[in-house]
């Protein structure tokens, strides 16, 4: 006998607690595990802290940003057409990049979360953003200089 | 007079996007007109044979010249002895220009539209990330008598205008130069009217007598079609061209050239670069990240420290785990993620795994790929599955050793290969795809007409496993194509379009009714010696989905094959039957009660169809979207307006050859 709830807690690095809705949260790869592990079971006690979901390595902050986009994508009609979702994903991660005002690191680690959540559609958005950005630069130094990248004395000839 | 038979040397790469000012510039008019004043009494016959006077022949005059030759075509409506929609018709002045129409004495391409990607036999690009907005579909390269320094080129559209994309022009120094490309604005609204298209050229000094024009056919209604190419520039003076084409003059170019700034030639400098351990590419990127990584970051990070402001975290790209930086350079384009390999040491060493060039097409690529560029690649690799040289080497860049090196050392694996149009391909080439290549599902070998055909005796025998060939423009020995029928039985998609008169088209659709039943698409545009008998062994094809007979029994009567052919292949969604004239009446009545699943229907030149048969066809095949009803004579004026009706009612494209009113 289990007991589904219909809100998943989840807390973040950084001691937040979050309450997400199941639909929602069944975005994410890395839940699936956990309802099946932690929630198979009645706790008999009633420790809640055993059924709040760590993060460890996702900042609130970040987790904001990917449950916004997580809400925007269950918004909307998803496209039979592959081409189709994978440019929802795209279009949705761009304006919330966008509304954010998000910089590149938060880009980063806003990528790094979606690895780390299992959440395929954010993480080719995301990365294919960064692609974007780096096939828009003209020149090798272009790179370097947009993200700040160091260059090897022996790449240089 | 073409360009092929100036000797060798030289050929640096660039890409079409760089300054304005080439090589070529170093040539400096004024002070070669000076000398020669100085120099020569002699007058006019030292400047070469023409009669012309001195004061021409030093300063160069403007002139427009028309096309002398054409030296290659992706592909064309009409076939090669015909006069009819072929390539040669862009030779010489324009036929029909200003008139608008369709008509024979105009060059013409083989597709139009979005119709061909939308069909059963539509192919998915390799890495089609390196292609540009709007990819080409279609080119021509032709040449004219007298090199000029160009400034205008002006292509005379005389039906369906705004398919042309981009125009390149191929320099005396062995470079191609993007002279012009297009926008998405260029080609919206282009009214349906002739027009002398002469876009804004990028200015430039190179000295060219070969034109390249790329098409796009996805705005196009129909068929677009070219009366005539004109190049107007400058000439060069004789003298200006020996000194050029003379060593010295080659040297001088070439200096320039080798210190391009292209990313292909940088990287090809960096490369002199190379870690020393000769293990695989994995395991020096394993040790890299374990020993040298966090060192690295570290170093880099205390001097980013002193630069970063107000970033409250202090992740960069370089922080991101391996894997994750792999799939962002697997979304890069072949020249970005070469860019990217001189970005950093670690860039390079992620940039160069192998699992980024397991799908590799240089297609996009086809001015810049050459011999070097290829034995680089060999390097990287390691896991190649799928592998495009489409359109290279059209020039000489790249050798038919080179190649041959290249596939063997990575050709074992390939399970599709595409050589379309690629001019550097020879009998051992072939051979060498047919003894390596075993694994093959795919082979595109279109437009690769020699003689003697390149596709002989028994070079392809090895290949069993294939589900495509695609042999469109190609010639090939009918034996060979019988045998790797037999041989091949998972065949799905064949291509013979333009085979030409050698090959008995009876023979293969027997061979094909007994051997291939698994067959999906088959295009036998315009083939020779298909009868009644040929189009019933068809009929044994049972999962045919796509039929392009277009041109082939001519007058032939067709008795019921075509009934049976409809009758056993229910799957059917595209049917061309382009001027087969042997279509009855009770033909089109099948054509309606069993084309269930008819999507693209081509009846264009089909003599006795009237406009019952027409409204009987779209009321039954439901799924119906394009019908090309051009040339049917036999409809009167007013049959055309209800067509036009219909074609809002049922919403079904419907191609007619009253142009004159906009569909």
């Amino acid at each position: 006998m289990s007991h589904q709830p219909e809100v998943l807690e989840m807390r973040t690095s950084d001691g937040v607690l979050f309450n997400v809705s199941l639909k929602l949260a069944q975005q994410m790869g890395l839940t699936h595990n956990w309802l099946q592990t932690e929630h198979g079971e009645l706790r008999s006690s009633d420790d809640d802290d055993a059924n709040i979901m760590p993060l460890d390595r996702v900042s609130s902050e970040i987790f904001k940003l990917v449950l916004s986009w997580c809400h925007a994508i269950q918004g909307i009609q998803r496209s039979a057409d592959e081409k189709t979702r994978l440019q929802q994903d795209r279009d949705v991660f761009d304006n919330i990049i966008r509304e954010s005002n998000a910089s590149d690191a938060t880009i980063f680690e806003l990528i790094m979360a979606a690895d780390y959540l299992n959440i395929e559609g954010l993480l080719e958005a995301g990365t294919q953003h960064v692609a974007d950005v780096i096939n828009s630069c003209d020149s090798v130094e272009a790179i370097r200089a947009r993200f700040n990248i160091m260059c090897d004395s022996e790449m240089d000839n | 007079m073409s360009l092929l038979a100036l000797g060798g040397g030289g050929g640096g790469t660039e890409d079409g996007s760089s300054s304005d000012t080439e090589p070529d510039a170093l040539i400096d008019f004024t002070t070669m007109l000076m000398e020669r004043k100085h120099e020569c009494t002699g007058g006019w016959f030292s400047c070469g044979s023409k009669l012309q006077s001195q004061a021409h022949e030093d300063h160069g005059y403007y002139l427009g010249q028309y096309v002398l030759g054409v030296l290659d075509f992706s592909s064309q409506y009409g076939i090669d002895y015909s006069i009819s929609y072929t390539a040669s018709n862009v030779i010489g002045r324009p036929a029909k220009f200003p008139a608008y129409g369709d008509y024979p004495e105009t060059f013409t391409m083989r597709t139009y539209g979005d119709w061909w990607q939308q069909a059963p036999s539509a192919t998915q690009e390799i890495q089609a990330q390196n292609l540009p907005a709007l990819p080409t579909h279609d080119f021509i390269v032709v040449y004219f008598e007298k090199f000029v320094v160009p400034t205008e080129v002006a292509i005379f559209e005389t039906f369906n205008p705004g398919g042309v994309v981009r125009i390149w022009a191929y320099s005396i120094t062995k470079r191609w130069s993007c002279l012009w490309e297009a926008t998405g604005s260029d080609l919206n609204h282009v009214p349906r009217d002739s027009r002398r298209f002469a876009p804004p050229l990028r200015k430039t000094n190179i000295i060219t007598k070969t034109l390249r024009i790329e098409f796009n056919h996805s705005r196009l209604n129909y068929y677009t079609e070219i009366d005539a190419i004109m190049l107007c520039g400058r000439t060069v003076p004789m003298r200006c061209m020996h000194q050029l084409l003379s060593p010295a003059g080659k040297r001088l170019a070439n200096t320039r050239e080798e210190s391009g700034n292209g990313p292909i030639s940088c990287k090809l400098r960096t490369l002199k670069f190379q870690p020393s351990c000769q293990g695989n590419d994995a395991v020096k990127l394993h040790e890299f990240i374990n020993n040298d990584l966090s060192k690295f970051l570290m170093d880099s990070r205390v001097e980013s420290e002193q630069q970063k402001n107000n970033s409250t975290t202090r992740i960069c790209l370089t922080d991101l785990p391996c894997e994750i930086l792999l799939k962002i350079l697997s979304y890069l384009d072949l020249k970005s993620l070469f860019r990217m390999g001189q970005v950093s040491r670690l860039f390079y060493d992620i940039s160069t795994q192998p699992l980024l060039y397991c799908d590799l097409s240089l297609k996009a690529y086809w001015q810049l790929a050459d011999s070097e560029l290829l034995c680089t690649l060999a390097r990287r690799a390691t896991m190649l599955r799928k592998l495009d040289l489409s359109w290279c080497g059209g020039f000489g860049e790249i050798s038919p050793t080179e190649f041959k090196k290249f596939l063997t050392q990575r050709g074992d694996n390939l399970t599709h290969l595409r050589l379309n149009s690629c001019k550097f391909l020879n009998a051992t080439c072939i051979e060498t795809v047919g003894i390596v290549c075993d694994n093959l599902i795919e082979l595109s070998l279109r437009n690769c007409t020699t003689n003697p055909p390149l596709l002989n005796f028994s070079c392809l025998a090895n290949l069993k496993n294939l589900e495509r060939l695609d042999l469109f423009q190609t010639a090939f020995e009918s034996e060979l194509l019988l045998s790797m029928l037999e041989s091949n039985r998972k065949l799905k998609h064949l291509n013979l379009a333009f085979c030409g008169v050698s090959v008995n088209m009876d023979n293969v659709a027997t061979h094909l009714g007994t051997y291939n039943t698994q067959l999906v698409s088959l295009d036998m545009w315009k083939a020779h010696f298909l009868s009644a008998r040929g189009l019933q062994s068809l009929s044994r094809c049972q999962q045919l989905e796509e039929l392009d007979l277009g041109w082939c029994m001519r007058e032939a009567t067709l008795g019921d094959s075509l009934y049976q052919l409809l009758y056993n292949c229910p799957k059917l969604k595209k049917l061309f039957l382009s001027a087969m004239r042997g279509i009855t009446e009770r033909d089109l009545m099948h054509i309606a009660t069993l084309g269930k699943n008819l999507e693209q229907l081509d009846l264009m030149g089909i003599l006795n169809i009237t406009h019952e048969r027409v409204y009987d066809i779209l009321v039954h095949c439901s799924k119906l979207k394009l019908l090309d009803l051009c040339f049917c004579d036999n409809f009167m004026d007013s049959d055309f307006d209800l067509i036009a009706d219909w074609s809002r009612l049922f919403n079904v494209d419907i191609k007619n050859s009253r142009i004159y009113n906009s569909s």
